[in-house]
């Protein structure tokens, strides 16, 4: 990907789906937020 | 504080407060469940303490505090012990119903709290653990007697991982330990070059390694080589790599969680939340994260 434009999300997803992600870019994933709790440390 | 969560609603059922026992506590090593209880010892080493709850409700069943508590490392479950390392190092065993001591193995060398990472390992009538002296145990879980004890000559700095055949340990050195189950002999040794710290995962084929800060790999079992080795991910914060659904889960003091494939260590997918990611465990379906900021999210991974 060097010296190419950053590769959007959706573009990158594409791409991994293809097994064909360039090393070093990686999918980010929105993981479904069940809930969460801060115990204050 | 303890907490006791609903995975689904993360609704509190009960919770603990263990500051007026034992000031500031922190946890690291696993509690034990069994069916009715939580088995645990706090970090505080003034005064050692461990408690018992009661799954269902918090109410504590027992506690013990002394040479007899558990501290930092894993409880873990033998039949109707509990097992774990006082604040000596040495291997503890209670009755895990009541809390009555069964039996203890004192190992050779100097007074030395336990890591987390030097948590015992059990299989059906053997549990073995590394000792602060550089030696490997392995010892009798009915009588508490040492089956054989193997000096290894370094640091252990990992859990030591066991199968009934095998079993490895890897030391701050960077060294890696194949040992033969049944006696003890060391079967093969790998150097990876860099401190080893936390928990070994131990699958199939392979042998998952965490190597510090900014390292984590895999080597086959016959320990003669690295399979993947990964040391672009960031500052690492998790010391006890999950492997959950085929991935290999850690995080970075960023707030990164990463998933990489078990196989060739590859990336799958990388999700970021807010925090340094310290903790991993699963709930069913559910995947558990912690932050060393003190912070839980419960989340379920999009197929």
């Amino acid at each position: 990907m060097n010296g190419s434009r950053p590769a959007n999300a959706t573009s990158l997803l594409l791409l991994a789906g293809l097994g064909i992600l360039p090393t070093g870019a990686v999918a980010q994933v929105e993981l479904d937020r069940l809930w969460s709790h801060d115990t204050g440390g | 504080m303890y907490y006791a969560y609903d995975i689904e609603t993360g609704a509190i059922r009960w919770s603990y407060d263990f500051n007026p026992e034992v000031g500031q506590a922190t946890f690291h090593g696993d509690p034990l469940l069994t069916e009715d209880l939580v088995i645990t010892g706090s970090e505080a080493l003034e005064p050692v303490r461990m408690w018992a709850f009661e799954r269902a409700t918090g109410r504590v069943a027992w506690s013990r505090e002394g040479e007899w508590a558990l501290t930092r490392s894993d409880v873990v479950g033998a039949g109707k012990l509990a097992v774990g390392r006082n604040d000596r190092g040495d291997l503890v065993a209670l009755d895990a119903g009541t809390g009555e001591p069964v039996w203890h193995v004192a190992h050779q060398g100097e007074r030395y709290p336990p890591d987390v990472a030097e948590s015992p390992a059990v299989l059906g009538s053997r549990i073995v653990f590394s000792a602060p002296d550089g030696a490997i145990y392995e010892v009798d879980t009915g009588s508490g007697n040492v089956l054989w004890r193997v000096d290894i000559g370094c640091d252990a700095s990992t859990s030591v991982a066991f199968d009934g055949d095998d079993i490895y340990v890897g030391c701050r050195d960077g060294g890696l330990f194949r040992l033969r189950a049944a006696d003890g002999e060391v079967v093969s040794t790998l150097a990876l070059g860099r401190g080893l710290e936390g928990r070994l995962a131990l699958l199939e084929d392979r042998l998952i390694v965490p190597g510090g800060r900014n390292w984590i790999g895999a080597v086959d079992r016959a320990l003669s080589h690295v399979l993947w080795e990964r040391t672009d991910l960031g500052r690492l914060s998790v010391v006890q790599p999950l492997v959950w659904r085929d991935a290999v889960l850690t995080g970075t003091g960023d707030g990164d969680v990463l998933a990489l494939d078990v196989a060739d260590g590859q990336t799958l997918w990388l999700s970021s939340l807010e925090g340094s990611i310290r903790g991993l465990g699963y709930s069913r379906d559910v995947l558990l994260i912690g932050t060393i900021e003190g912070k839980i999210y419960a989340v379920r991974v999009p197929e």
